[in-house]
């Protein structure tokens, strides 16, 4: 599934969608344990399930009757590659910057 | 996280090159709009990005250190950095020519930040999410460069 940096940044500026990923980064867990450990509704837990989903940070199969959720750190390694992202950057500028002077 | 090192040599004197890096008029000819910059220590000021849906473009600076033709550094923020990051350049003469070198540090300051979000409960990454994050970039393979 394809997903952009910048929904992948926008799926984890949520406080409750942070909660789920910490709490899935030791175990596989349906979505009514996960409701467990929230105020908020299931459908809402659902809801926030479907952005994680689509942005490819959690994933999900069936077991039996119940359908799990699992952690995906595939998107993460997007977030340390913000430096190479950087990185890129200042070398693009630096170039800009020398052919801007050199080209005088 | 360590800091991003760069070095280049410019063919352009030395005062030159610091007009570039300083005057707003040619800093938008190689890196942003910027329509409040001044090299003044303490000066607050803005470049502007493209904008897109998730993000203003904004980059929130403030100028830190300035000797001509010397040294010219600034804080470095924007969302998603969320911290007060440092740009430092710096400038040698060779001649006719200039060997600048840029650094980019302070990226640690990301998680350190996220605790003081966690406490005021405000947007931002809460601390632990971060440590977890952090665990979790750091068991995958290293960064190929």
């Amino acid at each position: 599934m394809a997903y952009r940096i910048d929904d992948v940044f926008s799926a984890l500026a949520d406080q409750n969608r942070r909660e789920i990923l910490l709490m899935l980064t030791d175990k596989k867990m349906t979505v009514n344990s996960i409701a467990e450990n929230f105020k908020i509704s299931r459908p809402a837990i659902s809801k926030h399930l479907k952005v994680l989903l689509n942005t490819n940070l959690v994933s999900s199969g069936q077991k039996g009757r119940e359908r799990y959720y699992q952690l995906n750190v595939e998107p993460l390694k997007q977030v340390r590659d913000w430096l190479k992202f950087y990185d890129k950057f200042w070398d693009t500028k630096l170039n800009s910057l020398k052919n801007y002077l050199e080209e005088e | 996280m360590g800091p991003i090192e760069k070095k280049i040599t410019v063919n352009a004197p030395v005062n030159r090159v610091w007009e570039a890096l300083t005057n707003p008029t040619e800093i938008q000819k190689w890196m942003m709009m910027s329509t409040n910059f001044e090299p003044k220590t303490g000066k607050d000021f803005t470049f502007q990005a493209e904008a897109s849906k998730e993000w203003d473009g904004v980059f929130k600076c403030s100028v830190k250190e300035v000797v001509k033709n010397k040294k010219l550094s600034y804080t470095w923020d924007t969302a998603f950095i969320n911290a007060e990051t440092l740009v430092e350049f710096n400038l040698a003469e060779k001649g006719n020519k200039t060997e600048l070198s840029l650094v980019h540090s302070g990226w640690d300051k990301m998680a350190a930040n996220q605790e003081q979000t966690k406490k005021s409960h405000s947007e931002g990454w809460d601390l632990r999410f971060v440590q977890k994050l952090k665990e979790v970039v750091e068991s995958l393979k290293p960064v190929s460069r």
